[in-house]
């Protein structure tokens, strides 16, 4: 994690923005500025470092790793608060979305070549049993080793936010590497302007939509792509196929209350399919976007409420 | 001397009658109290007839009651409103009057009217600022 965070300038003098390396994306935050800022942000890095010390399955070192060579023995060990929170906020997901979302994948993923630390083979397939099986308080053990790192991030993200929450921030835009936490107002004065990113690699926005008091996360194809035995895969797997999720979708992107749940549906979503992802996401009542392979975007009702701009629509009014 | 007697046989007829009249009595009146019995048997089915008529004259009796006190509720109430309701009579002649002049300016409004000619512009909307963008996080 690089810590080097001086302050840039941002529209307004009053705000200000930090920004760093955290979970191997960037990390920033906007927020006004005054004396305890630099607090604050700093605050917010050590919760991130702690949190992948926890949670990272790229760390040797982190508690997750730990966890995942002791997978399949059915030894109870004892973990952080912060782990035992994310893998039952895992094991709910994995029951709430029928098993699109289970973190027990990192087998699969290891086998097609996404490796982080060493981890045993797993033998149990995913969606079978719970995802965490609790002994006591502290003691727990896993069946089959786990890959945490959306729904860490989102996660992480939750737990920032609250200690900017605690810290009596109200106006402030944290962004781990796409996923976004936007509460109160924006340097404008109004709602904070996100950026859809166009999945095709376009340097510009596909749309753009405006938030307040809401999270917002991105499941996407367009990174971590790598070729195995001639055929190019992504880290999006799909529980059920043990394989990289092919429904005719590139990306979906989801806004919601909470930075986890945002990231659970988004990639509920994308493993949906195209040709249900309306649905689902409708029956859900999601703000939800999503692009399909021939570069297309939808969106649901209550993500058009949020939409103040997209691409598309303007050549077609320019015409 | 002469011996004034009762001829035996002449005692004997009036025993003989007197019994006869008796029992003739005594049947005559069984006969009768057979046949009042029967008369009132006959009669019961209708005295209940009759009993149910007079209760349902009764119940007639009290609806009718409650009618009368209902109309004159009502009656009570229209009395109240009928100011209300002639004051609103008045408004709706006014508001037929006033109709009827709209009508008639109507009927003077041109049936069409020519728009000017204006030069056609067409303005795009660029794309807004943002703070942040979201994307593949690869989590």
């Amino acid at each position: 994690m690089l810590l080097a965070a001086d302050p840039v300038g941002w529209g307004k003098p009053e705000y200000v923005r930090f920004e760093a390396r955290a979970m191997g994306s960037a990390l920033s935050l906007i927020l006004a500025d005054g004396s305890s800022a630099r607090h604050d942000w700093a605050s917010v890095i050590a919760e991130f470092e702690a949190a992948e010390a926890a949670m990272s399955r790229f760390r040797e070192t982190s508690e997750v790793t730990r966890l995942n060579q002791t997978a399949g023995s059915g030894r109870a060990i004892c973990v952080s608060m912060r782990l035992r929170r994310a893998l039952v906020l895992a094991d709910r997901a994995t029951r709430m979305t029928d098993g699109r979302f289970d973190p027990r994948v990192l087998p699969d993923l290891d086998r097609l070549g996404y490796r982080g630390a060493a981890v045993p083979p797993g033998a149990a397939p995913t969606g079978s049993g719970p995802v965490v099986r609790r002994h006591g308080r502290a003691g727990l053990d896993i069946e089959r080793a786990v890959d945490l790192g959306g729904i860490g991030k989102g996660l992480t993200l939750r737990w920032a936010a609250d200690i900017l929450e605690r810290a009596g921030r109200r106006d402030y835009l944290l962004d781990a590497g796409g996923d976004i936490v936007a509460r109160g107002m924006s340097p404008d004065d109004g709602p904070w302007r996100v950026g859809i990113e166009d999945p095709t690699g376009d340097s510009e926005s596909t749309a753009v939509i405006e938030v307040s008091d809401l999270a917002v996360a991105t499941s996407s194809t367009r990174v971590n792509r790598w070729t195995v035995d001639g055929r190019t895969v992504h880290h999006l797997l799909d529980p059920r196929t043990r394989e990289p999720a092919d429904r005719g979708l590139v990306a979906v992107t989801v806004a919601g209350p909470d930075p986890a749940w945002a990231e659970v549906w988004s990639k509920d979503l994308f493993l949906s399919g195209a040709a249900s992802i309306a649905t689902r996401a409708r029956s859900r009542g999601l703000a939800a976007w999503w692009v399909a392979d021939d570069g297309a975007l939808e969106m649901t009702a209550a993500a058009r409420a949020l939409t103040i701009w997209v691409r598309a629509e303007e050549v077609d009014r320019a015409v | 001397m002469t011996e004034s007697r009762l001829p035996i046989h002449l005692a004997i007829l009036l025993g003989v009658s007197a019994g006869m009249y008796a029992g003739s009595l005594a049947v005559v009146t069984a006969l009768q109290s057979a046949t009042d019995q029967s008369v009132t048997d006959a009669r019961a089915p209708l005295q209940k007839t009759i009993q149910l008529v007079v209760e349902g004259h009764d119940a007639l009796d009290a609806d009718l009651a409650r009618a009368s006190r209902a109309y004159g509720d009502a009656a009570a109430l229209y009395g109240r409103l009928a100011p209300d309701l002639s004051a609103l009579e008045t408004s709706l002649e006014g508001l037929a009057k006033s109709t009827s002049k709209v009508s008639g300016a109507a009927r003077a409004l041109p049936g069409h009217v020519a728009w000017p000619a204006v030069t056609r512009t067409v303005v795009v909307t660029s794309r807004p600022a943002t703070q942040a963008t979201t994307r593949a996080s690869g989590g």
